[in-house]
C-alpha cells in the first residue's frame, strides 16, 4: 500500500474485521451448537457459548450409528467422502495431465479435433448428463460401489485446458535441450514436465478436492446402501428426517467434522503452492 | 570429436518456406566453424538439422562419417548451447549437468568426476548446488556450456549463445569459448549474426545469404577477398566502400589502371584509403574520433554517398578541408553487375601503374 495514514489503516482494518466476523459467525454458531444437548437449541435464546455436551456429541457421531442418518456412524461417512474426493482429485489430475501432454507435445491425426472435443465437454457437467451417465453406470454394474461414485466424475476438461495452457508456456528450447540430453517422451514427462507443473497440481488439488468432497447429487443417485453414504448426504438426511424434530446438535457436529478434511488439504497444499510460486522462474 | 559433413542439405518448412538450399560443407575434426549471416538466412535451421531437432528435407548430415538423418538428437552424440540457456529450472546446476549423463547410464563416480572437471574449467564450483534462477545470465550460459562439456560429445553446437548478454560479458565469454575450443580440440559449430564474434572465433566462416552459402573461408579470406558484394558489405565495420565503376570518383581512385572486363562496382576498405598527392579529391565531412583511429566521411565529387576512411587517430583534419586520397597497392576489389567478385581467388585488381 502506498497510503499509510492512521485513519485509512483503521478503516481498512475495520472493514476486514467486519468481513471476518461475518464469514466466521455461522461456523462459530455451528461449533457452539454441536456442544449442546438437543433441547438447548430448540428454544430461544440460542446459546452463543459452548455447552457441556460436546465430547459426548462427537463420540456419538463418530462411532454410534445414528438412526436419523440411516444408522451409519459419521466416521464411516467421512471415510467414504474421503475416498470419493481423493479418487476424483487424483484421477482428474492424472488424466488431464496425460491428455494435455498428448495434445501439446504429440502430432497425431485430428489432434485439434480431440482438443475441441474435450473443450466442449466443459459445457456438460454431471448435472446435465446425469440420465445417460446413470444408464451407463447401471449397465456396467457399477451402482453402489466406490468406482461408480468416482469414475463418472473423473474426466476434467477444465484441468486439461489448464495444463495445456501451462505446457504451452514452457519454452521449446527446454524441450529441445531435453531431447538432446537423450530424454525420451516418458522421461521428459516424469523428469521435467511433472516437477515444473507442481504448483499447478497443488492449486488444482485444492479446487478438485473440494469439488469432490462437496458432491451431492451424484452420490445420492448411485448409492442406495447406507455403508456408501457420504458425509454431505448424511447431513442432508439428518436435516430432513421426516416428522421428528431435526437433531440440530448432531447436524452441526457433522458439519464441523465435514469441514476438517478440506481445511487440512488447503493447509497442506498451500505450503507446496507458495513454495512453488516462490521457486518458479522469473 | 568428429568430422561433420553436410551434403546437398536443404530444408523446406511446412507451408513451403525454403529455409536452406543445397548446402555442401565439410567440417574437419576439431575445427571451429562459424555460420554467420543476416537474420532469417537459415543459420539456425542448419544447426538444428545437424542436431536432429529439425527433419532434413533433402541431402544428408554425416557425423564422424556415419549418416545420422534418421537418428534422434539424443543418439547423435552432440551437445547444444541455446541462446536462452534452456536450463532445467527445477534442477540444481549439478543436476542440470548430470541429466544427460544419467540418461546415458554413465556410472555415478564418472559423472561426479566429469562435473568436477567442467566446474573447474568454467569456474562453476561455488554454484553447483544453486538453481538456475539464482544465477546471472553469464553464469547460466556457463552452466549450459558445462552441460555440453560433460557429455564429451562429437561436436558442440552453439546457437547465438551470447546474444542475451551485455557487451562486456559477451567479450569475456567469447574469449572463454575460444579458450575452451583450444583446450578440448573438439568440433565446434557456432551460429551468430554478429560478425565480430564470427571474425574472432572462427577457423573458417560460412557466410549465408537467403538459405545458400555465399562464401566459405578463413576470416581473413572473407575480409580480404570477398566472393561477392554481399560478403564485402556484410563483413567489416564500417563496410567496404562501393562505387559504380563508371563514376568519375571510381576512375579517380583507380588512377588509370584497367578494371577487369565487366566490372560494375569498385570496392575499397576504409583503412585501405590513405592521404596521397594524386587520386580522389573530396571534402571532409563528419569525423568520428574513436581513439586509436578515426572514421572520416569524405564527400567526393561525382559520388553521392560519402566514402568512409579509417585514419590513424593522430591525423590532423578539420571538417570542410579538401583532401586527396588513394588506395594502397593491391586493395581495390571489383564486382560485376550481379555482385560477383571478378577475381574471387586470383590476384586482386592492380592499382596504380
Ligand atoms: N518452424 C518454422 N516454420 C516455418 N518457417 C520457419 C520455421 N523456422 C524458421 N522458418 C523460416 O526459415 C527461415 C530461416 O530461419 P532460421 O531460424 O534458420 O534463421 P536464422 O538465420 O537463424 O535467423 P536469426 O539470425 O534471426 O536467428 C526464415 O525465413 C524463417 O522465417
Ligand atoms: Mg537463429
Amino acid at each position: 500500500m502506498v497510503e499509510n495514514r492512521p485513519v485509512s489503516t483503521f478503516l481498512t482494518h475495520a472493514v476486514l474485521i467486519a468481513g471476518v466476523v461475518f464469514l466466521c459467525f455461522p461456523v462459530w454458531m455451528a461449533l457452539v451448537a454441536s456442544t449442546h444437548g438437543p433441547e438447548a437449541l430448540s428454544k430461544a435464546p440460542i446459546p452463543l457459548w459452548f455447552g457441556d455436551q460436546g465430547f459426548q456429541n462427537y463420540r456419538d457421531l463418530l462411532t454410534g450409528g445414528l438412526p436419523e442418518a440411516g444408522g451409519v456412524p459419521v466416521g464411516l461417512m467421512m471415510l467414504n467422502s474421503l475416498i470419493m474426493a481423493l479418487g476424483i482429485t487424483i484421477g482428474k489430475i492424472a488424466i488431464s495431465l496425460i491428455a494435455a501432454y498428448a495434445i501439446v507435445y504429440f502430432r497425431f491425426p485430428f489432434r485439434m479435433g480431440f482438443f475441441w472435443m474435450i473443450f466442449i465437454t466443459l459445457m456438460l457437467p454431471v448435472e446435465v448428463r446425469i440420465l445417460p451417465t446413470f444408464d451407463v453406470i447401471t449397465r456396467l454394474d457399477m451402482l453402489n460401489s466406490y468406482h461408480g461414485l468416482i469414475v463418472p466424475l473423473i474426466a476434467s476438461a477444465t484441468a486439461t485446458f489448464l495444463f495445456r495452457q501451462f505446457f504451452l508456456t514452457i519454452p521449446d528450447e527446454l524441450v529441445e535441450a531435453a531431447r538432446i540430453d537423450g530424454a525420451g517422451p516418458m522421461k521428459f514427462f516424469r523428469d521435467i514436465l511433472l516437477p515444473l507443473s507442481r504448483t499447478n497440481i497443488a492449486a488444482l488439488f485444492i479446487i478438485l478436492f473440494i469439488y469432490g468432497w462437496n458432491q451431492y447429487l451424484w452420490p445420492l443417485i448411485v448409492t442406495t446402501e447406507e455403508r456408501l453414504y457420504t458425509v454431505v448426504m448424511g447431513i442432508q438426511r439428518m436435516a430432513n428426517s421426516g416428522e421428528q424434530l431435526p437433531v440440530w446438535h448432531y447436524i452441526m457436529g457433522t458439519a464441523i467434522l465435514a469441514l476438517i478434511p478440506p481445511v487440512l488439504v488447503v493447509l497442506a497444499m498451500q505450503k507446496l503452492f507458495v513454495k512453488g510460486l516462490v521457486e518458479s522462474e522469473k | 570429436m568428429a568430422t561433420v559433413d553436410l551434403k546437398g542439405l536443404g530444408k523446406t518448412y511446412q507451408g513451403g518456406v525454403r529455409a536452406v538450399e543445397g548446402v555442401d560443407l565439410t567440417i574437419a575434426d576439431g575445427e571451429f566453424i562459424v555460420l554467420v549471416g543476416p537474420s532469417g538466412c537459415g543459420k539456425s535451421t542448419i544447426l538444428r538439422m545437424i542436431a536432429g531437432l529439425e527433419a532434413v528435407s533433402e541431402g544428408e548430415v554425416r557425423i564422424g562419417g556415419t549418416a545420422v538423418n534418421r537418428l534422434e538428437p539424443g543418439e547423435r552424440d552432440i551437445a547444444m548451447v541455446f541462446q536462452n540457456y534452456a536450463l532445467y529450472p527445477h534442477m540444481s546446476v549439478r543436476a542440470n549437468m548430470s541429466y544427460g549423463l544419467k540418461n546415458q547410464k554413465t556410472p555415478k563416480d564418472e559423472i561426479a568426476r566429469r562435473i568436477a572437471e567442467a566446474a573447474r574449467i568454467l569456474q562453476l564450483g561455488d554454484y553447483l548446488d544453486r538453481k538456475p534462477r539464482q544465477l546471472s545470465g553469464g553464469q547460466r550460459q556457463r552452466v549450459a556450456m558445462g552441460r555440453a562439456i560433460v557429455r564429451d560429445p562429437k561436436a558442440f553446437l552453439f546457437d547465438e549463445p551470447l546474444s542475451n548478454l551485455d557487451a562486456k560479458l559477451r567479450a569475456e565469454l567469447r574469449a572463454e569459448i575460444k579458450a575452451l575450443h583450444r583446450r578440448l580440440r573438439s568440433t565446434f559449430i557456432y551460429v551468430t549474426h554478429d560478425q565480430v564474434e564470427a571474425m574472432s572465433l572462427a577457423d573458417r566462416i560460412v557466410l549465408m545469404n537467403r538459405g545458400r552459402i555465399e562464401q566459405i573461408g578463413t576470416p581473413m579470406e572473407l575480409y580480404d577477398r570477398p566472393a561477392s558484394r554481399f560478403v564485402a558489405e556484410f563483413i567489416g565495420t564500417p563496410p567496404m566502400n562501393l562505387l559504380p565503376a563508371e563514376s568519375p570518383a571510381a576512375r579517380a581512385l583507380a588512377q588509370g589502371a584497367r578494371l577487369p572486363q565487366g566490372a560494375a562496382w569498385l570496392g575499397v576498405r576504409p583503412e585501405a584509403l590513405t592521404l596521397a598527392r594524386a587520386g580522389l579529391r573530396g571534402q571532409v565531412g563528419l569525423i568520428e574520433a574513436l581513439g586509436a583511429d578515426m572514421l572520416v566521411h569524405l564527400v567526393a565529387e561525382g559520388h553521392d554517398a560519402p566514402l568512409i576512411l579509417r585514419l590513424h587517430g593522430t591525423a590532423r583534419l578539420a571538417e570542410g578541408q579538401e583532401i586527396t586520397v588513394a588506395p594502397e597497392e593491391g586493395t581495390l576489389r571489383a564486382f560485376d553487375g550481379a555482385g560477383q567478385a571478378l577475381h574471387p581467388t586470383a590476384e586482386p585488381v592492380a592499382a596504380g601503374g
